[in-house]
């Protein structure tokens, strides 16, 4: 069922066209055509805007989601697993201008993909954009001997309860942490006991995320054939219009 | 320095042609001039694309130089098209856009390496389809003024002719790009329209034209008020120039 959650803008526009038409406010034969045709690609569009599925993904190097997770009952991308092995920015000679952005993805752990900015991956009925990066720094905490790979915003395990790694002050170089709303802060690389634990931080690298827009294209070739469609019989019209003013 | 060079030469032939148009009866004198004006500014086109390693028409400065070349190019390949005022308006219009193209500010006359979403395919026929219908835009535009100074009623409406088939040809490129640009963002982010400024602005430059193209009256009613009538055009076609301009100051954002 379409109609409920349809943008209302494109179906007024298109009623709006097709009542112009049947009401004989257009009175050429061509003309009725045309505003009929671009009443259809705004269905179309209405149809579109409504039917399909339309969601972000964030990947981290090394991370692995199910997109089961993401997808609705549309059974084509069920049971797929999209790896981010790597995500690499090519820069042009000036060393400041991107020239391109890729995803190094493997699906179901063995099939290599490379997504990039204009070349996008199908997946049965959906497609998966590059749509854009996200960088981080990732550190090495020791906590009381135990060691994890975290970067901002995650939380660690402590015997004395959740801790997360909140932000890093360049000026005084240390660590924020963060427990139950109250901060207390650990100095980059050199060990100290807060709260009956053993804290050390040191840096690891920094990682991308790979931010990949996954939408459902069904239905698309359509809008595409009839928004073509459209431009053909525009060129035709205004032709003909162009000869018989000539004529005249 | 090239560049430099060559554009200034274009433009002294541009004036060249100009002055030749208004002083000199025979025609084809400031046609040869015109021509030219055009070798130049191709020659100018060729260097930039070479030194920039892709089309001239990525920022605002290959605007102002590309724009013109187009306009210039019809008044060659199509002479008989344009009469004596409107080829010296257009001739005008063209060494009004080199001349600001030769006074930009240096950072913006710079080559500056393509985004990554500006590296496709689609922007060889996107771009040159909204160049194509601002060239007629001007043209359309031109037609409107002139119409405001005709001296009867005749010459009224063989130029109101001659407009709206223009407006006609601008209305037809601007939807070709509005619908290249749209299978571009599409092919580049998977959505075709997503209501940012710069859709919404090409669609509301689309209506302004189709609002124009709606204004044909029947003929019984067609000599009520000329100059409330090619006022209004002006207007909306100076409204859609607004959309040129903004746009060739933010060209570095994709489709």
């Amino acid at each position: 069922m379409i109609l409920p959650s349809t943008p209302p803008l494109w179906i007024a526009l298109s009623l709006m066209l097709i009542a112009a038409v049947m009401f004989n406010g257009i009175r050429s034969f061509r003309q009725k055509i045309l505003h009929l045709m671009l009443a259809a690609v705004f269905l179309l569009v209405a149809a579109d805007k409504s039917g399909n599925e339309r969601f972000f993904i964030t990947l981290r190097e090394g991370e692995t989601i199910s997109l089961d997770n993401y997808v609705s009952h549309r059974a084509d991308a069920h049971n797929v697993d999209l790896t981010l092995k790597r995500f690499e920015i090519e820069m042009h000679t000036d060393g400041r201008t991107p020239r391109a952005f890729r995803s190094y993805l493997r699906i179901n752990g063995d099939r290599p993909a490379v997504l990039s900015v204009n070349d996008p991956l199908a997946i049965g009925r959906y497609r998966l954009y590059q749509s854009a990066y996200e960088k981080h720094f990732y550190f090495v905490v020791n906590v009381n001997d135990t060691l994890y790979e975290a970067t901002f915003g995650d939380t660690l395990p402590s015997p004395s309860g959740p801790v997360a790694l909140d932000a890093y002050d360049h000026r005084s170089r240390r660590f924020r942490m963060m427990k139950n709303d109250t901060a207390f802060y650990v100095p980059l690389e050199t060990p100290v006991v807060k709260h009956h634990t053993e804290w050390y931080i040191s840096p690891q690298g920094e990682h991308y995320s790979s931010v990949i827009e996954m939408a459902e294209v069904s239905g698309l070739r359509w809008l595409l054939a009839a928004g073509l469609a459209y431009l053909a019989v525009m060129a035709w019209d205004f032709w003909l219009s162009h000869k018989r003013r000539r004529k005249k | 320095m090239t560049e430099t060079i060559l554009l200034i030469t274009a433009l002294v032939f541009y004036l060249l042609s100009l002055i030749l148009q208004l002083t000199v009866p025979d025609r084809k004198q400031g046609q040869y001039a015109l021509f030219l004006a055009v070798s130049v500014h191709l020659g100018l086109l060729a260097v930039r694309s070479a030194a920039a390693g892709h089309p001239p028409f990525t920022n605002i400065y290959e605007t102002f130089l590309l724009l013109p070349f187009l306009t210039g190019l019809r008044l060659i390949l199509w002479p008989k098209q344009a009469d004596r005022p409107l080829r010296a308006i257009l001739t005008g219009v063209a060494g009004a856009f080199l001349l600001v193209a030769l006074f930009l500010p240096g950072d913006l006359k710079a080559i500056k390496p393509l985004m990554p979403a500006l590296n496709s395919f689609w922007m060889y026929i996107h771009v040159p389809a909204y160049f194509l219908g601002y060239m007629a835009l001007i043209v359309a535009l031109v037609y409107a003024l002139m119409i405001l100074f005709a001296r009867d009623e005749g010459k009224a409406g063989e130029l109101e002719r001659k407009m709206e088939t223009e407006i006609r040809i601008t209305f037809f490129f601007l939807n070709l790009g509005l619908v290249t640009g749209a299978i571009w963002a599409y092919v580049s982010w998977g959505n075709y329209w997503s209501w940012d400024p710069k859709e919404t602005w090409a669609l509301i430059n689309i209506l302004i034209l189709a609002f124009v193209l709606h204004l044909q009256r029947p003929n019984a009613e067609k000599s009520m008020d000329r100059y409330s009538d090619g006022l209004q055009r002006c207007l909306y076609l100076l409204g859609s120039k607004f959309y040129f301009v903004r746009t060739a100051f933010l060209y570095l954002t994709p489709p």
